[in-house]
C-alpha cells in the first residue's frame, strides 16, 4: 500500500483585510491517508475541515509544513495538474459544479482540459456513469436531474479522471434523505470494489460510522484519529464539540452514566438490540 | 387556525404536463400546536405550505386562516392574512438584502406599515427569540456566519409577529450545533408565544424531539396527522413510503418484537434510559 | 412565471434541420441574410421565401409557430416602413388626392422591400435558434471563429463564458423566483405604485441574486480547478461534428439559391 496524502506540520490562515490579525484556521496538522482508506473527517463549521481538504488538491497552498500528494510537492505549481488528475474533489452544492448544459459533456469536462483522445474520453465518460448508475441520463439536463442524482453526475465528473482519491466535501449535506442514500451507497461501492481512497467531510454520523477510520476536527486542530468504533466511544468529548453522536452509541452513554454496565461501542440498531438482552436476561439469571 | 377542505393543486393546469402536486388534503391545525411535517422531495409538502401563505393559489378546494375563507377575501385582505402567517423558506438566509441586521429584520414590520418604535420594539424581541446579541445589529448580514445569517432571515419573519410560524427545513446544511441551536430557539419562541408552529423537516429525530404532533405527506395526498407516538405507531407504513423512524426507536420495536414489555413510545435517548432503568429496576423485583 | 419565459427558443424535435451541423447551419444563414441584402427585385424575395419554405417543411416547425415570434416585433417594422414611405422620393402614387401626396411610389416600393427582407431576415435567423440549441450554437461559434486565435481574439474564453451563462440561467431563474416569494412573504409589494416605487421593489431581489451569483461563480471556479481546467490550451473536444450527405444537400440548396440571386441582379 502506498501513501496518498501526506501532511506535515500544516499551519494555514486566510489572508485577512490590512489591519485584522490572520485568523489561523489550521494549526500544526500531521496527517497520512493510504491507498483505499475510507476515510470520515467530522468537526463543527468554521473548525477548518474544508480549509484541509482544500489543501489535498492544491486549491490552496500551505502557509509553513507541507503537503505531498503521491510523492508530489503540492505547492510546486508544477506538480499541480497531475495532482489534481488523481485526487479528485466533489462540494456540497451540486448546482455550482457542474458546468456543461448536457449530462455527458459534463462529465467529459476534465477529459478535455486533460487533452485526452477522443475516442478514449467517450470509453471513460460511459464508464463513469456505469459506476454511479446514471448511464440512461446522459443527455439529460443536469438542472432536470433530483439532488441525489446531480451528486452523481459531479461524482461522474471525477471519476473520468480514474483518480486514486476521491475527496468529497459534505456532498450530502443539501440532499434529501433519498438523495443522501443514493449519494452514500456510491461512495461506498467506489471504495470497495474500485478501491478508490475516499475522504469522506460530513456532519451525518450514520456516514461517518460507514467508514474505516474517523477523524474528529477543532478548531483547526486534529482532536481524534481512530476507527469509527473507537472514536463514538468519546460521547462526552463529541458532545462538548457539538457533535452528533448515533442514538445508539448516545444510549450505551446514557446508561454508563447510570452505572449499568454496558459496552461503549454499539454502532447500529442490532448491536443495541443484542446489548439490551444481554442486559435484561443477565438480569433474570441473577 | 389552518383548516383545509379538499384542497387540490395542479400544475402546468390544460397542457399535457398537468401533474398533481397535492390532492384533497383536509386538514385541521389547532391554535398553539407544534406540527411537525415530513414526506420526501415531491411529496407536496412545500406545495401545501406555500397555500398556507396565499404564494399558490388553490385549483380546487378550500383554506381557512383563523376561520376566514382565504380566497374569498379582497387582495388587501388576503395581504393581511400573509402577515398573519410567516413563512421561512428553505435557506432563507438567501434573502438577505439590506446593509444592515437591523434594517433586513425591519423590512417585513416595515412593509406593514407599522410605526418606528413599534418596528423597533419587533425587531428586539425578534432578535432576543433566535438569540442574536445587539452588537450584530449594525453590521451587514453578509459579514455573518452561516448560521447566524439563518437566524437574521429567521428573525425577519419572526418580527411580523404572525399567528402562524412555517418553517421549511430551517435546519438544513448546518452543523449539529447550527441545527440545534435554531431548533432550540424555535422550540422556545413556540413555547413563549403560543403560536401555531408548523416544522418541514426530513429529519424524523428533529420533529419527534421538538413537535406534539406529524403530519406525513406522501404522493401529494395527507397520509397521516397524528401525534408523534401515534404516528411512529405506523413504523411500517413509513418505512413503505421511504421514510424513517429514529434508530432509537427501532431499538424499542425490536426489543418489543423479541418479547420484551418495553413500551413502542421510545423516540428519544433520555425516553430509552428511563425505559432501561425501570425495566431493570421491575426486573430485579420480580426476581427478588 | 419566469419559467415561462423560453430563452433561446429552440424546439428540441427530431428533423433534417435539426441533424445539420451546426457550423453548416451557421455558414449557411451567414450566406442567406448576405444574400437577402443583394436581393433587389421581388423575384429575389421570391427565391429567398422559396428557400425558407424548404426549411420550414424540412424542420418540423410550422411556419405558423415562427410568425407569432414576429408579433413583438410589428410595431418597429411599421414604424421603419412609415419613415421609408415619408422620406421616399418619387411620383406621388395618388396624384388626384392631395392630402395623400406625400406617398411617393418609390417610397412605397422601398418601405415594401423592407418589410420583406426584415420578416425574411428573422424566420431565416429564428429557424436557426429554433432548430440548434444554443450549447451548438457556441461550440459552432467557437470551432468557426478559431482562425481569429492568431490575432489573439480570446475565442475559446468567450465560448466558455457563454456555456456557462447558458448552463446557469434556468438555476438562476430558479433562485429568482425563490427571492420573490421569500419577500412577498415578508410582505414586499412589487406590483402596485409608480415606476420609481416599483424600481426600488426590485432591489431586495436584485442584491440577494447578485449575492448568489457571485457565490456560485466562487465556487464553480474552485470545481472547474479541481477539474483540471487551464484555459484552451491542449485542450480536445468530447463532442465532434462531422459534416454528412445532409449539409452537403443544404450547401447545394443554398449555393443554387445564391447563385440564382446573383444572377437576378445582373440582368
Amino acid at each position: 500500500m502506498s501513501t496518498i496524502i501526506e501532511v506535515s506540520n500544516l499551519s494555514f490562515s486566510y489572508p485577512t483585510e490590512e489591519g485584522k490579525a490572520a485568523h489561523r484556521v489550521l494549526h500544526d496538522i500531521d496527517l497520512k491517508i493510504e491507498e483505499g482508506e475510507f476515510v470520515a473527517i467530522l468537526g463543527h463549521n468554521g473548525c477548518g475541515k474544508s480549509t484541509l481538504a482544500k489543501h489535498f488538491n492544491g486549491i490552496l497552498k500551505a502557509d509553513r509544513g507541507s503537503v505531498h500528494v503521491l510523492g508530489m510537492d503540492a505547492g510546486d505549481e508544477e506538480n499541480l495538474l497531475e495532482i489534481r488528475r488523481n485526487v479528485g474533489m466533489v462540494f456540497q452544492n451540486p448546482d455550482n459544479q457542474i458546468i456543461a448544459t448536457v449530462v455527458d459533456e459534463d462529465v467529459a469536462f476534465a477529459l478535455e482540459n486533460l487533452g485526452i483522445p477522443h475516442d478514449e474520453m467517450a470509453r471513460r465518460v460511459d464508464e463513469a456513469l456505469e459506476l454511479v448508475g446514471l448511464s440512461e441520463y446522459r443527455q439529460r439536463a443536469p438542472h432536470m436531474l433530483s439532488g441525489g442524482q446531480k451528486q452523481r453526475v459531479a461524482i461522474a465528473g471525477i471519476l473520468a479522471m480514474r483518480p486514486k482519491c476521491i475527496i468529497l466535501d459534505e456532498p450530502t449535506a443539501m440532499l434529501d434523505p433519498k438523495g443522501r442514500k443514493e449519494v452514500m451507497k456510491t461512495i461506498l461501492r467506489l471504495n470497495r470494489e474500485e478501491h478508490i481512497t475516499v475522504v469522506l467531510i460530513t456532519h451525518y454520523m450514520d456516514e461517518a460510522v460507514q467508514a474505516d477510520r474517523v477523524i474528529v476536527m477543532a478548531e483547526g486542530e486534529m482532536i481524534l484519529d481512530d476507527t469509527p468504533r473507537e472514536v463514538f466511544q468519546n460521547v462526552g468529548l463529541l458532545h462538548s464539540l457539538s457533535l452528533d453522536v448515533p442514538q445508539t452509541a448516545e444510549l450505551m452513554f446514557a446508561l454508563r452514566q447510570e452505572d449499568i454496565k454496558v459496552p461503549i461501542s454499539v454502532l447500529n440498531v442490532d448491536e443495541c438490540v443484542a446489548e439490551i438482552e444481554k442486559l435484561l436476561g443477565g438480569g433474570e439469571n441473577d | 387556525m389552518i383548516k383545509t377542505e379538499h384542497l387540490s393543486h395542479f400544475y402546468s393546469v390544460g397542457t399535457p404536463f398537468e401533474t398533481v402536486a397535492i390532492e384533497d388534503i383536509n386538514l385541521h391545525i389547532k391554535k398553539g400546536e407544534y406540527v411537525g411535517v415530513i414526506g420526501h422531495t415531491g411529496s407536496g409538502k412545500s406545495t401545501l405550505i406555500a397555500h398556507f401563505n396565499a404564494i399558490l393559489k388553490p385549483t380546487s378546494g378550500k383554506i381557512f386562516i383563523d376561520g376566514k375563507d382565504l380566497w374569498s377575501e379582497d387582495k388587501k385582505q388576503r395581504i393581511q392574512t400573509r402577515f398573519d402567517v410567516g413563512l421561512v423558506f428553505q435557506y432563507p438566509e438567501h434573502q438577505l438584502f439590506e446593509e444592515t441586521v437591523y434594517k433586513d429584520i425591519a423590512f417585513g414590520p416595515k412593509n406593514m406599515g407599522l410605526s418606528e418604535e413599534e418596528i423597533h420594539r419587533r425587531v428586539e424581541k425578534a432578535m432576543r427569540f433566535v438569540g442574536l446579541s445587539e452588537s450584530v445589529l449594525e453590521k451587514s448580514p453578509f459579514d455573518l456566519s452561516g448560521g447566524q445569517k439563518r437566524r437574521v432571515a429567521i428573525a425577519g419573519v419572526m418580527a411580523l409577529e404572525p399567528k402562524v410560524l412555517i418553517l421549511d427545513e430551517p435546519a438544513a446544511g448546518l452543523d449539529p450545533m447550527g441545527r440545534d441551536e435554531i431548533l432550540g430557539r424555535i422550540r422556545e419562541y413556540h413555547q413563549e408565544t403560543g403560536s401555531t408552529v408548523l416544522l418541514v423537516s426530513h429529519s424524523m429525530e428533529d420533529v419527534s424531539k421538538n413537535a406534539d404532533s406529524i403530519l406525513v405527506m406522501n404522493r401529494g395526498r395527507c397520509q397521516m396527522h397524528a401525534s408523534v407516538p401515534e404516528v411512529f405507531e405506523r413504523a411500517d407504513e413509513l418505512e413503505k413510503m421511504g421514510l424513517d423512524v429514529p434508530r432509537i426507536t427501532r431499538v424499542f420495536f425490536a426489543l418489543q418484537d423479541k418479547g420484551y414489555p418495553v413500551s413502542r413510545n421510545v423516540f428519544t435517548v433520555e425516553q430509552g434510559k428511563a425505559e432501561i432503568t425501570r425495566l431493570l429496576k421491575e426486573g430485579g423485583k420480580n426476581h427478588a | 412565471m419566469l419559467k415561462d419565459i423560453t430563452l433561446g427558443q429552440y424546439f428540441p424535435v427530431k428533423s433534417f434541420m435539426h441533424a445539420l451541423d451546426p457550423r453548416m447551419k451557421l455558414l449557411l444563414t451567414l450566406l442567406y441574410v448576405v444574400a437577402l441584402f443583394l436581393v433587389s427585385d421581388f423575384w429575389g424575395f421570391l427565391v429567398a421565401a422559396f428557400l425558407i419554405g424548404l426549411v420550414a417543411s424540412f424542420s418540423k416547425i410550422s411556419l405558423k409557430v415562427v410568425f407569432r415570434g414576429l408579433k413583438p416585433l410589428v410595431f418597429i417594422i411599421m414604424f421603419t416602413a412609415f419613415f421609408n414611405v415619408l422620406y421616399g422620393g418619387g411620383e406621388p402614387l395618388f396624384p388626384q388626392i392631395e392630402w395623400l401626396s406625400w406617398i411617393k411610389t418609390d417610397g412605397v416600393k422601398n418601405a415594401a422591400f423592407m418589410i420583406i427582407r426584415i420578416i425574411l431576415l428573422i424566420l431565416g435567423t429564428s429557424y436557426l435558434t429554433y432548430t440548434t440549441s444554443p450549447v451548438m450554437l457556441t461550440d459552432a461559434l467557437e470551432r468557426l471563429m478559431r482562425p481569429l486565435k492568431i490575432f489573439r481574439f480570446p475565442v475559446h474564453e468567450l465560448a466558455m463564458m457563454m456555456t456557462i451563462a447558458l448552463r446557469f440561467i434556468p438555476t438562476l431563474i430558479d433562485e429568482t423566483d425563490k427571492i420573490i416569494n421569500a419577500q412577498k412573504a415578508r410582505g414586499a409589494d412589487f406590483e402596485t405604485g409608480n415606476i420609481i416605487r416599483r424600481a426600488k421593489a426590485l432591489i431586495p431581489i436584485l442584491i440577494p441574486l447578485l449575492v448568489s451569483a457571485f457565490h456560485r461563480a466562487e465556487e464553480l471556479a474552485d470545481a472547474m480547478e479541481c477539474r483540471c481546467y487551464h484555459g484552451g490550451a491542449g485542450r480536445t473536444r468530447y463532442k465532434i461534428y462531422s459534416l454528412g450527405w445532409r449539409d452537403w444537400v443544404a450547401l447545394g440548396a443554398m449555393v443554387l439559391s445564391f447563385a440564382a440571386i446573383i444572377m437576378l441582379r445582373i440582368y
